[in-house]
């Protein structure tokens, strides 16, 4: 009997004894000074002007950011009740109020608000930099770089450029993509910026088909701006190569969000970690935790079909969510999810027209090559 | 220009990092990290209250995250490390700001349960604070419950509010979700018969609302109550990991080949006999103390017993792999049986059943616990004769196992003694 195996049993049998932790755990303090919770920041819940306003709710949309708490989307709301959803709101403030919508994944509310600000007032660079966003999440990547258009229109000439180099990049223009993302990063003054701009550069190189490159340029982004979405971005890459301790370490400084949770279960089982059950448990616990307060599970269905697809190997569960949750965005991800989802699942007439649609959205990307006309993989 | 000019040189500092925040927000997975804010109130029938008028019982759940949020004192020394301190000073602050929030009813009289802490919390997203409360209404009279906590704080905020387990409202499951700035309010009756909840003041949101019959649960009285406990008897053993640890500590050692008897491993009795014998004796003595601290002839407190819980699976754990010569497992589980019983009883205890109906209740729970207890033992058995034929089993199962639960029970019994 070897080490190994002993210590794996053991492991084993704990996890199953631990599994059945589910409702609220009572906590007993041993005294005054035992720390309970950790409270983030003070910001401000009652301003009164526009301009306070709109540093209140940025201040609470980072902090549900850096958290991975929707909590603090729900404050930088309140702080914006006074002019959330009113035909005359300031421009400023409409930009916010579809950033925390589309933070939520109410994209059609998100684009609403967006272009009823940009009609009244068109000049705001970054109204119509959020509004290339949803149009290419979307994947109406014309749609998107009309946006950009705009982006440069009102000066925000570096971002507009990044803007149009992502959309060319996901129709396919990786090489025009890589050549024009380096000359801005090379010009970047600012770290921040810098960070940004990496980070678009590592997923156009991993779009066509360069994972080393690709991941190059993420952990260079990383190490100027631990970002949430760009770890996330790496940690997929490093699945997707069957490389779990990477992936980990790639999501090291997270906080522990679904989709991190999610990752970080798929790197333990790739690993043959019993601890997966655990976080698979933790997930299911938390989706629960989502549809006992009535919301939508379609706003979630990205990660509730990968954790069947990729935990539970239940494609045919997957399926309808993964289905649902690409009519709700359309990133080289929830293709991926969708099509791996039809094609496990054994429904070949939903892949057939999966496939017809790829083609027709005109994504390029080495992921999903294997079903693009010409591929590969 | 000008605006642009203002915006754009807001860039330079704050707005690439912002730019991201605007642009990737969309795409995170991340941002949608887990769920807003909600809380959590349980309501349920007191079985058989003490005061003739004092039959609903609440329970209040308030994320600590949302408290800080709307009593800006609560965190005094403003460190934003909340401490134990902190929360237990600013338990009267906490109580006076949910009466001013959360309006209750009985048949359209406006009442103000007593507020008192009962515990803090641990639920996925954070710690919380617990209030409980006896709602001083007649029996059947209807309630209205109306939550306007967080209003200004969360548009998003909600609360969810649920039937206890064991205390169904007037016979009924209710599930609700009431939303502070859109539907606040909520009319519950307490007819035998299932009835559907009210919802009143349909202004805005979209709170889901759902509350229909349940289990009937009064009209049947004791066979009702009976059934109702079994399930209760067989969730709480299926869910209390450490009466699972336990169990598996006394089967683990158990062996239903023929003749397995290597070196090192501890069969004492050996097959189905031992299996029998063991399991009744655990039977036996956790059913004498459930019994007799339900009917308080006896009372223990928690303080000892969750410690000496988590002894008796370190103990059973150890004798597996240092066995001790003439001990019978029999014996011992019946003994540590005792201590289980115990633990059991305070969930009858919890439950406040008291009255005629509480020998059915009784009942009902001991033969849920014994019903749960034989799904594990035959899922055990199924395992075990799986992978008996394993020339590692002895090693690895069986000793492998008992030092993980050995480890296991220490884990537990630290944090038990200390609390």
């Amino acid at each position: 009997m070897t080490p190994l195996l002993r210590q794996a049993a053991a492991v084993l049998l704990a996890t199953a004894v631990m599994h059945a932790h589910a409702a609220p755990r009572d906590i007993t303090p041993a005294h005054d000074s035992q720390v309970i919770e950790i409270l983030p920041e003070r910001v401000s819940m009652a301003a009164s002007t526009p301009p306070a306003a709109v540093q209140a709710a940025r201040q609470w949309i980072k902090l549900a950011r850096q958290n991975a708490d929707p909590r603090y989307l729900g404050r930088a709301q309140a702080v914006l009740a006074r002019w959330w959803g009113r035909e005359d709101a300031p421009a400023g403030v409409a930009v916010l109020q579809a950033t925390i919508e589309q933070s939520r994944h109410e994209f059609d509310a998100a684009r609403r608000t967006l272009e009823r600000a940009l009609r009244r007032e068109p000049a705001q660079a970054q109204g119509w930099l959020t509004l290339a966003t949803l149009e290419r999440v979307a994947g109406r990547y014309e749609a998107a770089a009309a946006a950009c258009q705009q982006v440069a229109r009102y000066g925000a000439t570096l971002h507009a450029q990044a803007c149009l180099l992502e959309s060319r990049s996901l129709q396919g223009q990786h090489e025009q993509a890589r050549r024009g993302l380096d000359a801005l990063i090379r010009a970047a003054g600012d770290a921040p910026t810098r960070a940004w701009l990496l980070s678009l550069q590592a997923e156009s190189e991993e779009r066509a088909g360069r994972d080393d490159s690709a991941a190059a340029a993420y952990q260079a982004s990383l190490a100027l701006d631990a970002d949430g979405y760009t770890a996330l971005a790496l940690a997929d890459l490093w699945l997707r190569r069957s490389r779990p301790e990477a992936a980990l370490a790639a999501l090291n400084r997270q906080p522990p969000g679904d989709a991190v949770l999610l990752r970080r279960a798929r790197a333990w089982q790739q690993l043959g970690d019993g601890r997966w059950h655990q976080l698979a448990a933790q997930l299911r616990e938390r989706f629960a935790a989502l549809d006992e307060r009535g919301d939508d599970p379609g706003l979630h269905g990205r990660e509730r079909a990968l954790a069947l697809l990729w935990l539970e190997n239940k494609p045919r569960q997957a399926w309808p969510l993964a289905q649902g949750n690409l009519m709700l965005q359309k990133e080289p991800l929830d293709w991926w999810l969708a099509l791996q989802s039809a094609q496990d699942g054994a429904r070949a007439q939903d892949l057939a027209e999966l496939v017809q649609a790829l083609a027709r959205a005109g994504l390029q990307d080495a992921r999903l090559a294997r079903w693009q006309p010409g591929g590969t993989k | 220009m000008n605006s642009v000019g203002l915006l754009l040189s807001g860039w330079a500092v704050r707005w690439p990092a912002l730019a991201l925040v605007l642009c990737l927000a969309a795409v995170t997975p991340g941002a949608q990290a887990h769920k807003a804010s909600d809380a959590y109130l349980g309501i349920g029938e007191v079985a058989a209250p003490a005061q003739q008028d004092a039959t609903v019982a609440l329970r209040l759940s308030l994320a600590l995250k949302d408290l800080d949020a709307a009593l800006p004192t609560l965190d005094a020394d403003g460190d934003r490390r909340l401490t134990w301190g902190e929360v237990r000073r600013a338990r009267p602050q906490i109580v006076r700001w949910v009466e001013a929030g959360l309006t209750l009813r009985c048949a359209r009289t406006a009442v103000l349960p007593a507020w008192a802490f009962e515990a803090l919390e641990q639920r996925s997203d954070g710690a919380y604070l617990r209030l409980a409360a006896r709602l001083p209404c007649e029996p059947q009279a209807a309630i209205a419950v109306d939550y306007r906590l967080m209003q200004d704080v969360d548009p998003t905020h909600r609360l969810l509010l649920q039937s206890e387990l064991d205390g169904q409202l007037g016979g009924q499951r209710i599930a609700a979700v009431l939303a502070p700035n859109g539907r606040s309010a909520i009319e519950l009756p307490r007819h035998a018969e299932p009835a559907m909840a009210r919802i009143d003041e349909p202004a805005s949101g979209e709170p889901a609302v759902m509350a229909g019959p349940a289990a009937p649960a009064a009209a049947g009285g004791g066979i009702a109550t009976l059934a109702n406990f079994f399930f209760e008897g067989i969730h709480h053993i299926l869910s209390g990991y450490d009466h699972l640890a336990f169990l598996l500590a006394l089967l683990l050692p158990i062996s239903l080949a023929r003749r397995v008897r290597e070196a090192g491993v501890t069969a004492r009795r050996g097959g189905l006999g031992q299996l029998l014998f063991t399991i009744t004796g655990f039977t036996v003595g956790h059913s004498v103390t459930l019994a007799l601290a339900t009917l308080g002839w006896i009372t223990a407190s928690p303080a000892w017993v969750e410690p000496a819980i988590a002894i008796t699976i370190g103990v059973s754990a150890a004798l597996n792999l240092y066995p001790v010569r003439g001990l019978r497992t029999d014996v011992l589980a019946a003994g540590f049986g005792l201590v289980h019983g115990l633990g059991f009883a305070a969930v009858m205890t919890e439950a406040g059943v008291s009255g005629p109906l509480l020998a059915w209740a009784l009942a009902g729970f001991n033969l849920g616990v014994e019903a749960g207890q034989l799904m594990v033992v035959a899922a055990w058995c199924a395992v075990h004769l799986l992978l008996l034929r394993w020339s590692h089993y002895p090693a690895v199962v069986v000793r492998g196992g008992s030092f993980a639960l050995l480890l296991l029970a220490v884990y537990w019994t630290i944090p038990r003694l200390m609390g």
